[in-house]
């Protein structure tokens, strides 16, 4: 490329990024972040807009870990680190005016029918509302920030809102007395802030529900990272969901266990 | 593109995508960043792969070029409003004295040492179109397609660079005329 030998060959030998192989650890997150890829949401699965989720999904028991179905909803809300700095381990119950004004909203929201009413479970941690609801024509889960309580998300695209909604009837499980039976495991994405100053990267929560036995008191989630969470446990329903770090971090790489307390206060891991 | 797959040949072709092309997206990335932002910028563009799966090309040397696009663009955005039209400049490696080769000859280490004092001299968009030839490994047509302009203006634009580096080097006349016979190119940008 010049008069002079050995400038191109001073160049690539000035290349800062010389190697053609990755290192074990370079190859570990380059995998891990395939496999978070791989289980974020697709564009047609509703990442730019509020969306029911196909009716007849069905929901399946598996182990956690294996399980990240990705939550509809939306990823453009709250652009920045607070989204989730509020959130607390320990739910608090929703007051019933509130809960049957975040029914309302999920129902809007995610065009359940009116029969779905009965609200499940309803809690709050910091400025997050979630509500799991049933009723004669399936049931559904939303989790909005706490100003959206009340409010019609239905014709609002640019709504900051999660929820899933299963049309198809699913006989209940019936898990052990002194056991549980997760039946719906789900990843959310919520844009963070980068490195680079006006990028964003995939934050990531993970959402739990399930039956529990008729002797459990208490349900605690084990996350792989983070602090355990308390769940929401009513009539024999649970819920609970927490933040699970960036999409290069290490939250959704393990599974999650669950500690029971039970009717005599003795714990048991499951 | 008129390509569309989906469910499990749609995330075959990803990964296929992904493992052939990840390692020189984050060559390319690592050159125009800080080593510690690299990893992060290759997710945010696979990501975006991943979602428009549809828009990459078939051929992995076309699709590596749309990453780096895609890449570049990223880090065009991650800058101040009114710097994110400019080019991308290229860093290169800090110690141009070793080179850990036994065999290394006292005047590759000169070329080394006169190539590390001359490149902060070339301008960001000379910066990167040489790099993009030369240590990215792209043709015309692939670089052209990284940088959205045409392939006749991104040779234009090579030859003015690699001139540039030689004045900077010593090595050519600050009047030589630019290399070659195109008469007339415009950057789409």
């Amino acid at each position: 490329m010049t008069k002079r030998p050995g400038i191109t060959a001073a160049l690539r030998e000035l290349d800062p990024a010389p190697g053609s192989t990755l290192t074990e650890q370079e190859q570990r997150h380059a995998d891990a972040q395939l496999a978070r890829i791989l289980t974020s949401p697709e564009p047609d699965e509703g990442v730019a807009g509020v969306r029911p989720s196909r009716p007849g999904r069905r929901r399946v028991l598996v182990p956690a870990a294996l399980l990240a179905t990705a939550v509809v909803g939306l990823s453009t809300f709250l652009g920045g680190g607070a989204a989730f700095a509020d959130w607390t381990a320990t739910p608090t119950p929703l007051a019933p005016q509130t809960a049957a004004a975040a029914a309302a909203t999920c129902r809007a929201g995610m065009a359940m029918p009116p029969e779905i009413s009965r609200v499940l479970v309803g809690e709050r941690r910091g400025g997050w509302t979630y509500v799991l609801l049933d009723g004669t024509a399936g049931e559904g889960a939303c989790l909005m920030p706490d100003d959206l309580v009340g409010t019609d998300v239905a014709g609002d695209r640019e709504a900051r809102f999660f929820g899933s909604y299963d049309a198809e009837h699913v006989d209940p499980p019936e898990p052990a007395p002194d056991g549980l039976v997760e039946t719906e495991s789900m990843t959310g994405t919520v844009p963070l802030p980068g490195r680079l100053p006006l990028t964003t990267v995939d934050g990531l929560f993970v959402w739990v529900t399930g039956y529990a036995g008729s002797d459990v008191t208490r349900v605690v989630v084990d996350p792989p990272v983070g602090p355990d969470v308390v769940a929401s446990l009513q009539d024999g329903r649970f819920a609970a969901w927490w933040p699970a770090g960036k999409a290069r971090g290490a939250g959704t790489d393990g599974a999650w266990a669950y500690t029971v307390t039970l009717t005599d206060g003795t714990t048991r891991r499951v | 593109m008129d390509h569309q797959v989906a469910g499990p040949d749609r995330e075959q072709r990803f990964r296929t995508l992904y493992d052939a092309a990840y390692v020189d997206l984050l060559r390319f990335v690592r050159r125009r960043v800080d080593p510690t932002h690299a990893e992060d910028v290759v997710g945010e563009v696979m990501l975006v792969a991943w979602r428009r799966l549809d828009d990459v090309p078939l051929d992995l040397s076309s699709a590596r070029a749309w990453l780096f696009g895609v890449a570049r663009h990223s880090l065009q955005n991650a800058r101040r409003r009114e710097e994110r039209q400019g080019a991308v400049a290229v860093r290169l490696a800090e110690t141009a004295t070793a080179s850990g080769d036994p065999h290394d000859t006292p005047d590759a280490v000169a070329d080394r040492v006169d190539v590390a004092a001359a490149w902060p001299r070339l301008s960001p968009v000379h910066q990167e179109a040489i790099a993009l030839a030369v240590l990215d490994g792209l043709s015309a047509p692939e670089a052209a397609l990284v940088l959205g302009i045409s392939s006749t203006a991104f040779r234009l634009r090579l030859s003015r660079a690699r001139r540039s580096l030689r004045r900077h080097l010593g090595t050519t006349p600050p009047d030589a005329r630019v290399p070659g016979h195109v008469t007339a190119a415009r950057s789409s940008r």
